[in-house]
Order: C-alpha cells, then sequence, then structure tokens
C-alpha cells in the first residue's frame, strides 16, 4: 500500500499504454496498413538503388558502416524495415531485397576503401568486443569462480571407521 | 540488435549460393546499371521472384567484384 500512493511509481502504472491501445488506431490509418507503393521486386530494386546511389544517404550508410559497431546486414535490415513502416513495400519483398541492399552497401564501402563488418561471419571479433557479450563473458568468469569457492569450502570428510577397522 | 532476429543474413547466403542465371549472366564489361536493365528486360523468362532477386545479387556481386579486383590492381 505504502508503494502505491508514491507518485512516482502511480505516474509510471497510469502513463503506460492500455493493453489492445495499438489496435484502437482506425484500420487502414498506418502505411503498413494501406497498400504499399511498390508491389514488384524490380520496382523495389529500382527505390533502393536510386535510394543509395544519392551522395547524401551514402555518406550517412557509409559513416555508421565504418565504425564497425554496426553490421552491412543489420543495416540492410533497419532499412528495409524503415521502408516497410513507411508503406514503401511489403515485408515480402523487404527480406527478398535485403540481400540486394547488402551487397549493394558492400560494393560502396569497397569503392570508397571503407572497413566494414559484414555481419555475415558468426562470430566477428569486432562484436565479440561488445558491451553485451563482454558482461555476459564477466558473469560466466563470476559464475566459474563461484562454484569452484563453493566446492573448496565443503568439508572433508573424516574416513568412515568400522569396528573391524585397524586403529590408528 | 540480435543476430538470431535478422533474416538477410540467411537470405544473403542463399542467395550467394544460388545457381547462376545463364540468359542474364552479366557481362563484366557491363556497368552495373546495364546489367540490372537486362535482368530486367528479361524477367518475363523468369517467372520465380526468388530467381530474379538472386539475378540481381549476383549483377551486383560482379561489380563487387570488378571494384575489388581493380582495387587490388591498383595496389
Amino acid at each position: 500500500m505504502e508503494q502505491l500512493n508514491k507518485p512516482d511509481l502511480n505516474a509510471a502504472m497510469f502513463n503506460a499504454p492500455i493493453p489492445g491501445q495499438s489496435l484502437t488506431h482506425e484500420l487502414g490509418a498506418r502505411p503498413w496498413q494501406s497498400p504499399s507503393r511498390f508491389s514488384t521486386l524490380e520496382e523495389v530494386v529500382d527505390y533502393y538503388i536510386k535510394k543509395l546511389n544519392d551522395d547524401s544517404v551514402a555518406q550517412q550508410v557509409l559513416t555508421i558502416i565504418e565504425q564497425k559497431d554496426f553490421s552491412v546486414a543489420d543495416m540492410a535490415n533497419v532499412i528495409q524495415l524503415n521502408s516497410v513502416m513507411q508503406g514503401v513495400h511489403n515485408i515480402d519483398l523487404g527480406v527478398l531485397v535485403m540481400p540486394i541492399i547488402m551487397e549493394f552497401i558492400m560494393m560502396m564501402a569497397d569503392a570508397e576503401g571503407i572497413e566494414y563488418e559484414t555481419g555475415l561471419d558468426d562470430e566477428s571479433p569486432e562484436l565479440k568486443d561488445s558491451a553485451v557479450n563482454k558482461a555476459l563473458a564477466d558473469f560466466a568468469k563470476q559464475k566459474d569462480a563461484g562454484e569452484a569457492e563453493e566446492e573448496e569450502q565443503e568439508p572433508e570428510e573424516e574416513p568412515v571407521k568400522g569396528l573391524m577397522s585397524r586403529r590408528a | 540488435m540480435s543476430r538470431g532476429m535478422n533474416p538477410g543474413i540467411q537470405a544473403y547466403k542463399n542467395y550467394a549460393n544460388a545457381p547462376r542465371a545463364k540468359k542474364v549472366e552479366p557481362d563484366n564489361n557491363a556497368g552495373l546499371m546495364q546489367s540490372i536493365k537486362r535482368i530486367k528486360d528479361d524477367s518475363t523468362n523468369m517467372p520465380n521472384v526468388r530467381q530474379r532477386a538472386a539475378a540481381y545479387f549476383h549483377a551486383i556481386q560482379d561489380a563487387h567484384e570488378k571494384i575489388k579486383a581493380d582495387k587490388n590492381g591498383a595496389a
């Protein structure tokens, strides 16, 4: 009861969306609920090639890729998902065209002499150094150390001596 | 972003291993836009949309390889 009277908790509770609120908007009002702008693969490929050939877009994409914190695969996924949300094309065409976007970005990066992380390898050294992976590795180490300490703390059992055992 | 959440990684590997369409095999001397136009013009021969997508991918891949080869040659 005391917790409920705290003002910050009350505010957080009543500011949250109610279940089903996302479905209350009029059907078809969202861009992804109406027919998409492009419906064929050719149109979508043209759209992305023109878009990525634009100097300002290419500069932004290559700047992010150059950091190596964000792989080309993730970048392509973000680009196509954004287009789906804007109603440019549907999700099926987005998945079909994603490798084409990836290859095009890699081609642009190689043309400019920029090193990048493809995101195709299972475990890349750059992503291995990410904060999440480091935290997981630290957690695993701590867990192992904790288990080792527990094993050490276990008292040594005295040898069982029966009636027929030899006396020291 | 979780890597398992990205469908593009598997799609990329599928396209890379897909057989090349002989009829639209991109000419190495032609530019990328010309290769794409050729595939588009020949799209009636490829009713399968995945096959067409792989053809576009291979055209870009060839242009990419050419750029890499040029860079290596210059260096």
